[in-house]
């Protein structure tokens, strides 16, 4: 009796501990079920202002160079996941495609992971319920998910000694995905072409290497210094403005590095209290409780991961670099939330991955445990966060846009402010609005700095004006109360939020004017 | 008469003939040969794969990889078609398996010349037939060769910066522009075809020495009733600008720009 129990004991233990795969069958029924999640928590989030913008850009962009040149480059994103969208957009306009387009990226990344990823398939299947990977990147629709699959890709592509080229697509493609896609980029390059490196210095190298070999390095150099290029001269704002700000290097130098290593800290182990509110900006919440404890992890996990990266010097001193690149980039530019600071995390993953394949045969025992200690916290956070997530409305635009539907007032035009406010909401309704700060018609909203301040009485004004313009009813929407405008009727409020969002200032009041 | 132009097709044909058998029957050959042996490529790719390895096999060196590395190559030439390689050391049979892929390679490399011949001929061969037919069909003609309805249509302007034009026919200009307005509030362009024209395509070029920015958000409108309607509406930097309206038929289109600026332009085109 004993025995058996033993035996299947140790059965589960070689299954779950089994760190390569020959078959799809694991992956994809893992992959499966983390599907089923995903569509479980989109059916239940409501998409706000960050999330529907790029869908936005996409379906009013009237080509891929559109996206190039047009609204997104005050955005400060590079245009890849906008295209990926762009396609999607030509399949449905309605806010369901950003559903779906974020579960089949966020699922082909799973699914990369989990079938090729050289690691146990009990961290596999954490790594891919965590809180970044499930939450921040699959339920939350943003570009990073772009990153997160290209990263993988080209982690599964890369061979210790073959060199594909598909490597360097993936690796451009990275670049493409947002400003944190190109810092690890650049460290993969490295990786990539340091190994190459080590290879040719040999005394042996081949007349063959120098015949078959070069061409598929230059051309994959080229494509990926081509993308890196690409990528800075449409990413940087042709605009500074409040939500794009400027360079600023007051804060870089030596005394950025603890932050930093504090932000690493968050996105390696995103620990969340049920029934937290402001979960998903919730950074450090034990940081507070336990500082002592804060303060020894900001050096103990950094270490840790740097051990788990033994004996990869190359590797090593590429993910210093990467993360040093992400680290100045926080402080140069945008500090960031825990969707940023999750890089840090995904990076260690792919990077581990990496490792794995180029030295198959070296047993650090270190990485798939110090992962399983990770992979637990990230999923702790991952049940926390959807928990929340259904529960709470995270934004109160769809109830809004469902009200303005069900009252047969769509076709109205709409006059919203603040305009930052509006994306939400004409995601859902696929109307495009009137800017009282801006004079602009549009869809989402452009960061650009020429505006005017927002008043609630200059929205009022500009919906009077519109009303007049187009002898029409007008709806005004905000997400404040709203005067009623001077020497007309009186506004007629026709529905409010009544269930406080999570997001606090995406909570709308609708009204009807009637000249 | 006929006889004559009978005799004279007659005598055509050899010339036919030897122009199809110089000009496209080769290339169809070689096209069919590349498609019949279009599994060389795979196997192409895969015997470069395994040179690398062999070659990866000498610079890390593990266990037994001189013996390991020639049979690699051993396997390499006799996939490539050289089954008796008398060389024993495993450089020179690494020599001699990039020069049998690149053998392998070659007949590759003539069927994509021919391709791509045949392909510029079938090019060459259309547009020549095109341009016929363009002769003959006046619509035709228009969609080949379209015109910039602009080019001729006048435009006037809600006012002038010293020294410039109010109105004119065209609208384009050698200088940085063809027109400038005061600083005023919500400046405007209007461009008048005459008649209704189909508009397809809009292009607008920004003045490029200076000040692009003044020109956001630039509205494109279309006259609707007794006001105008919002045709297209650009928000971001542009030196040049397409709107592409859906279904706009109009004799007038107006530029104007919703804030406090003055508008200028270096030149407007209208296209079908």
């Amino acid at each position: 009796m004993t025995r058996g129990v033993r035996g299947v004991l140790s059965a589960v233990r070689r299954t779950l501990w089994r760190d390569r795969e020959d078959g799809w069958g694991f992956a994809l029924v893992v992959t499966a079920l983390f599907v089923v999640a995903l569509i479980w928590g989109h059916w239940h989030h409501e998409f706000w202002r960050d999330e529907t913008h790029p869908w936005l850009v996409a379906r009013t962009a009237s080509g891929l160079r559109d996206i190039v040149d047009g609204d997104r480059v005050y955005d400060g994103h590079p245009p890849l996941w906008y295209w990926y969208l762009y396609f999607w957009t030509a399949v449905t306009r309605d806010i369901v495609g950003l559903h779906i387009a974020t579960i089949v990226a966020e699922g082909t990344a799973a699914l990369l992971l989990l079938r090729h990823a050289p690691l146990p398939r009990l961290v596999k299947v954490l790594l891919t319920f965590s809180y970044m990977l499930g939450y921040e990147y699959g339920i939350m629709s943003r570009n990073y998910t772009a990153g997160v699959i290209c990263a993988f890709a080209f982690a599964a592509t890369y061979h210790p000694l073959r060199l594909r080229l598909s490597s360097f697509v993936w690796l451009a493609l990275l670049a493409l995905s947002s400003v944190y896609g190109l810092a690890m980029a650049s460290a993969f390059l490295l990786v990539l072409l340091g190994h190459r490196l080590s290879l040719s210095r040999s005394s042996n190298f081949s007349r063959t290497v120098t015949v078959l070999t070069v061409p598929h390095v230059l051309a994959g150099a080229v494509l990926v210094v081509g993308s890196f290029a690409f990528a800075y001269l449409v990413t940087d704002p042709p605009d500074p403005n409040p939500y794009s700000p400027a360079w600023n290097f007051a804060g870089v130098g030596r005394t950025m590095i603890l932050p930093a290593l504090h932000r690493v800290v968050a996105a390696f182990i995103p620990l969340r209290q049920p029934g937290e509110r402001l979960f998903w900006v919730a950074t450090i919440p034990y940081s507070l409780e336990y500082p002592r404890l804060f303060e020894k992890l900001a050096y103990i996990l950094p270490a840790l991961a740097l051990l788990c990266l033994f004996p990869g010097w190359l590797e090593a001193a590429a993910f210093v670099l990467g993360c040093f690149e992400m680290a100045f980039l926080q402080e140069a530019r945008y500090l960031g939330h825990i969707r940023h600071w999750g890089h840090f995390f995904v990076f260690f993953v792919t990077m581990v991955w990496i490792v794995r394949v180029e030295r198959p045969r070296t047993r650090n025992w270190l990485a798939p445990v110090f992962l399983l200690l990770l992979g637990l916290c990230q999923a702790e956070g991952f049940a926390v966060a959807l928990w929340q997530d259904t529960k709470v409305p995270f934004s109160g635009a769809r109830e809004a846009a469902r009200a303005i539907e069900k009252a047969g007032l769509k076709d109205l035009p709409l006059v919203i402010g603040p305009d930052w406010a509006a994306p939400s909401l004409t995601g859902y309704l696929d109307r495009t609005f009137v800017s009282c700060e801006t004079d602009e018609v549009n869809q989402s909203m452009v960061f650009h700095g020429r505006r005017k301040a927002f008043t609630p009485e200059a929205l009022v004004s500009k919906a009077v004006a519109v009303a007049r313009e187009r002898h029409s009813p007008v709806l005004v929407i905000s997400n404040r109360a709203l005067p009623n405008p001077p020497g007309a009727p009186a506004l007629k409020l026709i529905f409010a939020n009544t269930i406080p969002s999570e997001l606090g200032d995406e909570n709308y009041q609708v009204y009807r004017l009637d000249l | 008469m006929l006889p004559v132009f009978l005799r004279r097709l007659n005598d055509s044909l050899p010339l036919w003939e030897r122009f199809r058998s110089r000009y496209f029957d080769r290339h169809v050959r070689v096209l069919i040969f590349a498609v019949r042996h279009v599994r060389v490529p795979r196997q192409l790719l895969r015997l470069r794969e395994l040179c690398r390895v062999g070659d990866a096999l000498a610079v890390r060196r593990p266990s037994d990889w001189k013996a390991r590395r020639a049979r690699l190559y051993r396997h390499v030439l006799r996939r490539a078609g050289h089954p008796d390689v008398s060389a024993a050391d495993s450089d020179e049979l690494a020599v001699l398996a990039a020069e049998s892929l690149r053998a392998l390679a070659e007949p590759l490399m003539s069927a994509s010349q021919s391709g791509l011949c045949l392909v510029l001929n079938a090019l060459a061969l259309i547009s020549a037939v095109l341009l016929c037919l363009s002769l003959a069909s006046s619509a035709l003609k228009v969609r080949l060769f379209p015109v910039d309805l602009a080019a001729t249509a006048k435009w006037s302007v809600s006012s002038t910066f010293p020294g410039t034009q109010a109105s004119g026919v065209g609208t384009s200009s050698k200088g940085p522009y063809f027109f400038h307005t005061q600083f005023e509030n919500e400046p405007w362009l209007v461009v008048d075809f005459g008649r209704p024209v189909h508009v397809g395509r809009i292009k607008i070029f920004n003045r490029v020495d200076c000040c692009q920015e003044r020109e956001l958000p630039l509205n494109v409108e279309s006259p609707k009733g007794n006001g105008w309607n919002l045709v297209c509406q650009r928000r971001s930097p542009f030196h040049t600008w397409t709107c592409e309206p859906h279904d706009l038929t109009t004799d007038r289109i107006r530029l104007r720009l919703p804030g406090n600026t003055a508008l200028h332009l270096e030149r407007v085109e209208v296209w079908r």
